[in-house]
């Protein structure tokens, strides 16, 4: 049992980080809306939510009969995913109404 | 004369002490002829190597409360001895020491010994092997992965100058010797690691509550001197980190230990590193 | 007075006699590490097709269990949501505000169904940041004692619910 080849620890805490700094900026979100909060909130849930799906594909994609070998496939579609995902939010936060805007609109439906 | 006295009273207290004594016995005859018998379904996990391809399967026994000590240990010996002797299980001290008996009792897992018979007749009580290990013949998993992980954290003192070893006692504060309570009382039964979903998924790579538990009694040791090599081997993805603090494996302790908590600590101990 | 020779005859043989390194690699322990015994293991319970013994179908789903496969399915449901809303954005031509205007003419926006979707998507987000503080709480070593676990949780998911049908009730002016 030597060192092992990649250290997670410096990952971990990013992770731990990020979540703080989200559980600030969505309750502010909710009071004040602003582009920089748009852009902000962009980047912080897509980064959030992308290592939050890791976690999830590198529990349970090691399952089926391929095993491990299946894991690549799904870490890399994920990327793929949320690229576009977050590509797509600041293109929607430039030329339309932004997430704030967004959400507002969208609670106005009764 | 005081001999006579005296065998004449030991003559008197021995005639009231058999009479009650019949007088108990009879009394005992009578509640156990009007005694109806308690009858308690057991549904229990059975798979036999040596029936070629055979599918594992729930078989159902009954057991009469009235006949048999209160834990689960004691009806599944009555059943081995009275019922089926195929019936496969491990067990030892019957007090909740060694670790031996532990298994899923009712969807929680637990040690068989001192996990009390639920009294309702009504309900089929459920007796399954520790979750998500390979079965070696019914109630019997194979633990020798377990072993290995437990093996793989080097669980003994180490000191950096190994010419001393021996010479010397190790002595401790008082605070240093609490720091161990909660930790060094682990039997290794492993109801907390296979209560783990994590575990379930990656048991080749991740270590499991109990493990880890146990990495985290011997970096706290005052007398090791080997903190920062044991937390530098632990430092990938999935050796500590596949704990998501999902919790099962506090609640199933069944010697009220917290592997949550030894975890948590480990891993703050990991970012300082 | 034989006994006395015997024991130092034995000393002076003793002194002289070096255990051979081959004698001591025979008497070592078994030299498999704990790796090579982790690997070992699956290939002989592959081999002897023993089973594995049941998980999901049998394992009792405590409170703190419901709590955590919660967190972790909003959050999986938030994540996918989104992107099914980014790639959306693309394929359909118009602005939002178009299509909001466009969804309040559907025959399904209505009270009756959209105040529990309002409750459902604002559970969804409130109660995954409260766990979210239970999570960071945990990260920090807090909160570990199996009181305070259920205590926290029980916090969580109720401020959630009472959040989500509170929040379901506003309706901004456009």
């Amino acid at each position: 049992m030597g060192e092992p080849l990649t250290v997670y620890t410096g990952h971990w805490k990013a992770e731990k980080y990020l979540a703080l700094g989200l559980l600030g900026l969505v309750p502010t979100a909710l009071f004040v809306q602003h582009a920089a909060i748009d852009y902000a909130l962009a980047a912080a849930m897509i980064l959030h939510g992308h290592w939050g799906m890791k976690a999830i594909i590198d529990d349970y994609a090691h399952q089926g009969k391929k095993g491990r070998a299946a894991t690549p496939f799904w870490t890399n579609l994920s990327i793929g995913v949320s690229a576009f995902t977050f590509a797509t939010l600041c293109y929607f936060n430039y030329n339309d109404v932004g997430i704030c805007g967004a959400v507002r609109l969208l609670w106005t439906i009764t | 004369m005081a001999a006579v006295t005296c065998s004449k009273l030991f003559a008197a207290a021995k005639t009231s002490n058999i009479f009650s004594q019949v007088s108990i016995r009879l009394a005992t005859a009578a509640a156990a002829v009007q005694e109806k018998p308690r009858l308690k379904k057991f549904s229990i996990y059975r798979w036999d190597p040596e029936s070629p391809g055979m599918k594992p399967k729930m078989q159902e026994y009954e057991v009469d409360l009235n006949n048999c000590g209160p834990m689960l240990l004691d009806a599944l010996v009555k059943i081995k001895n009275e019922v089926d002797p195929t019936l496969t299980f491990r067990k030892s001290c019957r007090e909740g020491i060694c670790g031996s008996c532990s298994m899923n009792i009712d969807g929680g897992n637990t040690l068989a010994c001192i996990c009390k018979i639920n009294e309702n007749v009504g309900k089929t009580t459920k007796v399954y092997p520790l979750p998500h290990m390979h079965v070696i013949k019914d109630l019997v998993p194979d633990f020798s992965n377990f072993y290995a992980q437990y093996a793989s954290i080097q669980p003994w003192l180490q000191k950096k100058d190994e010419a001393n070893i021996g010479k010397e006692a190790y002595h401790q504060t008082v605070e240093d010797r609490d720091k161990l309570d909660g930790l060094y009382e682990c039997i290794l039964c492993a109801c907390c690691s296979t209560s783990c979903p994590s575990y379930w998924w990656s048991a080749d790579k991740y270590l499991g509550p109990a493990v880890l538990m146990q990495a985290y009694r011997w970096i706290i040791d005052s007398r090791d001197e080997e903190r920062a090599k044991r937390l530098s081997q632990m430092r990938d993805k999935f050796t500590v980190y596949r704990c998501h603090t999902i919790l099962n494996c506090t609640a199933a302790c069944p010697k009220g230990l917290n592997p949550a908590k030894a975890i948590g600590e480990l891993k703050l101990m990991m970012n300082e590193l | 007075m034989a006994l006395l020779m015997r024991l130092a005859t034995r000393q002076a043989l003793l002194r002289h006699v070096r255990p051979s390194s081959i004698l001591m690699k025979a008497a070592a322990p078994m030299a498999t590490s704990p790796s090579e015994q982790a690997k070992a293991y699956w290939e002989k319970n592959k081999e002897l097709g023993r089973p594995v013994a049941p998980h999901l179908t049998i394992y009792k789903i405590d409170w703190h269990t419901l709590l955590s496969g919660t967190h972790r399915l909003t959050g999986f449901i938030m994540y996918t949501g989104l992107a099914a809303i980014a790639a959306a954005t693309l394929i359909v031509p118009a602005s939002y505000p178009a299509w909001i205007a466009a969804i309040k003419t559907w025959p399904i926006a209505i009270p009756a169904i959209i105040y529990p979707a309002k409750v459902g998507a604002a559970f969804t987000v409130f109660y995954h940041l409260l766990n979210g503080i239970r999570h960071i709480a945990w990260d920090f070593g807090k909160g570990f004692a199996m009181k305070d676990i259920n205590r926290s949780g029980y916090v969580a998911m109720g401020l959630a619910l009472i959040l989500a049908v509170f929040a379901a009730t506003i309706v901004p002016s456009s």
